[in-house]
């Protein structure tokens, strides 16, 4: 009498391998949760990347884990509700990619992450917008600069995608009003740039003439306030005016509280005090400052020169100075004891009124 | 009557070549009675002036010489100023003062602006103003603005003329400009008998009154070499009041004495100034032969313009008189 057959054989007789099987069924779901978890976690990843890096991608980074997370409880949902062959189709379809391919995703974006980064310049409180030109980027070992990425409108922050390195890449970074410096870039992270947190301020100057050259300032009197670049043996005009006072090259700023002070004893050495109107009218004309905007942003080791010249062509007063990084510094100008002449091509006429 | 009319015509042509062949005659006349002219050059030291009008300075000092000399010209009549050229040269200078060299080194600290004058003759020691100011600017307002050139001369001459001191400047500076290099004694008998020494009438400038414009109250220096008997004669600085334009008398003592009509006129000083130191008028008077008097130079001391106006004051009957009657 033949055994019958045991309920677990299959049709061939064969006894089905419970343990394998087993290990199959349990093996199967956890590769589908793994896959699935890294697919998840490289959408939020690829999507936080594009954001961060390029501008764009799903607008809330929470929201997207979120949906992952909502698939995840849908699948488990599904596994409890669903009945043995639509869970099956689903997990055919989740388990046909294959864990390597996700692998060889996260192996891609980790490569494009690690080479590629961004810097975003947002502009300061005080300035309304930076335009495209005016912040400039570019390598350490190249002199082109590297243009930013479009934008939609002129208020957003201005992004530069660069490429980097896993241990990060040095670039120059020039935002107007502000030092020209070196940042340096590193990968996922990038670098955000809030110029008058992270920058150190392009450094400003407050020329002051002497009495006697201020004197020659007023209305009338014809003389006019010349700053000039000395670079070796060659000198460039930076700005004129003709008010009188005294001038802010530069960014404008506060003058610090205890500069009138050490005004009023320079003041006292020179015997001005002697008239206390000729006191009072040079304190007022260094307090109020006309501001001058140079051509392009003064940076540090750059040497100035600064002059009064009088009604008649002569250099009344003078002062050279070679800038620091201090982002403002007083230069009192010095009157000549005898007038130097100025050749006539090189004097300066007045800038029409604004 | 064609013929008539061309003998006129004939005679107006020689009246007139007449004319321009006396014409450089007359103009030596002329140029004998003249004043002295004295050239007025401006300087400028103070350094804010210096500073502003750098490549302008010979305009404005030009500007201000003019302004000066015109004002000099009115004021102290008894010269002729210009800017021209001349060998009498009158320096104006526009200087700071400050009584510390450091505050003179430096263009800030406040100064007095002042003017000071120099005098300079050929072959004499130059004069400045030495114990006297020509204030312009106090040390307040050091800090003037300049702009223009006719502004800033009008402003000095408005200004700084009136701060001169006048008398100062006659009797300092303008005193050692020689009117005339003589002048005539007129002496004269004392009237009635007996016959003694002839007596001093006065001394005529040989310039008119009116061209000196000198009134009476103004001072003149007589500088004389008196004779002496055993020595060199005496130079004398004597003082003489000048009394106005010289009227002759109907019945002078001498003819020449019409000669000096219209001139001026002055007569020993009964109170010279005490501005500076005279010599007496004795020895003049002791001397027996009156010819033997040199008078070396006349000098106006103390200078009274004429109340009436220089050209109002012309004598009764000048017109009619010798070469000293008219300007």
């Amino acid at each position: 009498m033949p055994n019958p057959p045991s309920p677990t054989s299959d049709e061939n007789g064969r006894k089905p391998d419970s343990g394998s099987n087993t290990a199959k069924a349990s093996g199967e779901p956890r590769r589908v949760w793994v896959s699935a978890v890294l697919l998840a976690a490289l959408v939020v990843t690829v999507n936080a990347w594009t954001t961060r890096h390029l501008g764009w991608g799903l607008e809330n980074p929470f929201g997207i884990t979120s949906i992952a997370a909502g698939l995840g409880l849908a699948a488990t949902l599904g596994e409890k509700f669903l009945p043995e062959e639509e869970r099956g189709a689903l997990r055919i379809s989740l388990a046909r990619i294959p864990l390597a391919v996700v692998a060889g995703l996260w192996i891609v974006f980790g490569t494009i992450a690690a080479t590629r980064s961004s810097i975003v310049v947002f502009s300061d409180a005080k300035e309304s917008s930076l335009s495209n030109e005016s912040v400039i980027l570019t390598r350490m070992d190249s002199v082109n600069s590297i243009p930013p990425a479009a934008r939609s409108s002129k208020d957003e922050p201005l992004r530069f995608e660069v490429p980097t390195s896993p241990f990060g890449r040095p670039y120059r970074l020039k935002v107007p009003g502000y030092i020209e410096q070196i940042v340096e870039v590193h990968p996922l992270t990038g670098l955000t740039v809030l110029p008058d947190r992270d920058l150190r301020v392009s450094p400003s100057v407050l020329f002051r003439p002497p009495p006697s050259a201020l004197q020659e300032l007023s209305l009338g009197s014809g003389g006019k306030f010349q700053i000039l670049e000395l670079a070796g043996k060659t000198s460039r005009p930076l700005v004129v005016s003709c008010q009188k006072s005294s001038f802010l090259l530069g960014r404008e700023q506060e003058i610090p509280s205890g500069w009138p002070e050490l005004w009023k004893l320079e003041l006292d050495i020179s015997g001005v005090t002697a008239v206390s109107s000729m006191t009072s009218a040079a304190l007022l004309g260094w307090h109020h400052y006309t501001p001058l905007r140079p051509p392009r942003d003064l940076t540090p080791d750059m040497v100035l020169e600064a002059r009064v010249i009088s009604g008649g062509n002569a250099i009344i007063a003078r002062a050279r100075v070679r800038l620091r990084k201090d982002p403002l510094i007083d230069v009192p100008l010095v009157a000549e004891s005898t007038p130097k002449a100025l050749p006539p091509k090189e004097v300066p006429s007045c800038p029409a009124p604004e | 009557m064609s013929r008539a009319r061309m003998m006129y015509r004939k005679v107006l042509w020689l009246n007139a070549i007449a004319c321009c062949l006396l014409w450089p005659l007359r103009l030596a006349s002329q140029e004998s009675l003249a004043r002295p002219v004295v050239q007025v050059i401006f300087h400028v030291e103070a350094a804010q002036y210096k500073a502003h009008y750098f490549d302008r300075l010979d305009a404005f000092s030009n500007e201000a010489a003019k302004k000066l000399a015109a004002r000099f010209r009115v004021d102290f009549a008894f010269l002729d100023f210009t800017t021209d050229p001349k060998p009498i040269r009158m320096h104006v200078i526009l200087a700071n003062r400050s009584a510390s060299d450091t505050c003179m080194q430096n263009p800030d600290c406040p100064k007095e602006t002042v003017l000071r004058l120099e005098l300079e003759q050929p072959g004499l020691a130059t004069l400045p103003n030495k114990d006297w100011i020509w204030g312009y600017l106090e040390l307040k307002d050091y800090a003037i603005t300049l702009s223009e050139i006719a502004a800033d001369t009008e402003h000095l001459e408005g200004l700084a003329y009136p701060k001169l001191d006048t008398s100062r400047f006659v009797i300092d500076l303008l005193s050692h400009v020689q009117l005339a290099p003589t002048g005539r004694l007129l002496w004269e008998q004392p009237a009635g008998p007996p016959a003694g020494k002839e007596q001093l009438a006065g001394v005529a400038v040989p310039l008119p009154a009116t061209l000196l414009c000198a009134d009476q109250h103004s001072v003149l220096v007589l500088r004389s070499e008196i004779p002496q008997k055993f020595t060199q004669p005496l130079k004398a600085d004597l003082a003489v009041d000048a009394q106005g334009p010289f009227i002759p008398p109907e019945n002078p003592p001498e003819e020449s004495w019409k000669n000096e009509s219209g001139n001026l006129f002055g007569v020993p000083a009964a109170e010279p100034p005490t501005s500076r130191k005279w010599d007496r008028w004795d020895p003049m008077f002791a001397v027996e032969d009156k010819k033997q008097i040199r008078v070396t130079g006349v000098f106006m001391h103390a200078y009274r313009k004429m109340d009436t106006g220089c050209a109002a004051a012309i004598p009764p009957g000048a017109a009619e008189l010798g070469p000293g009657g008219g300007q």
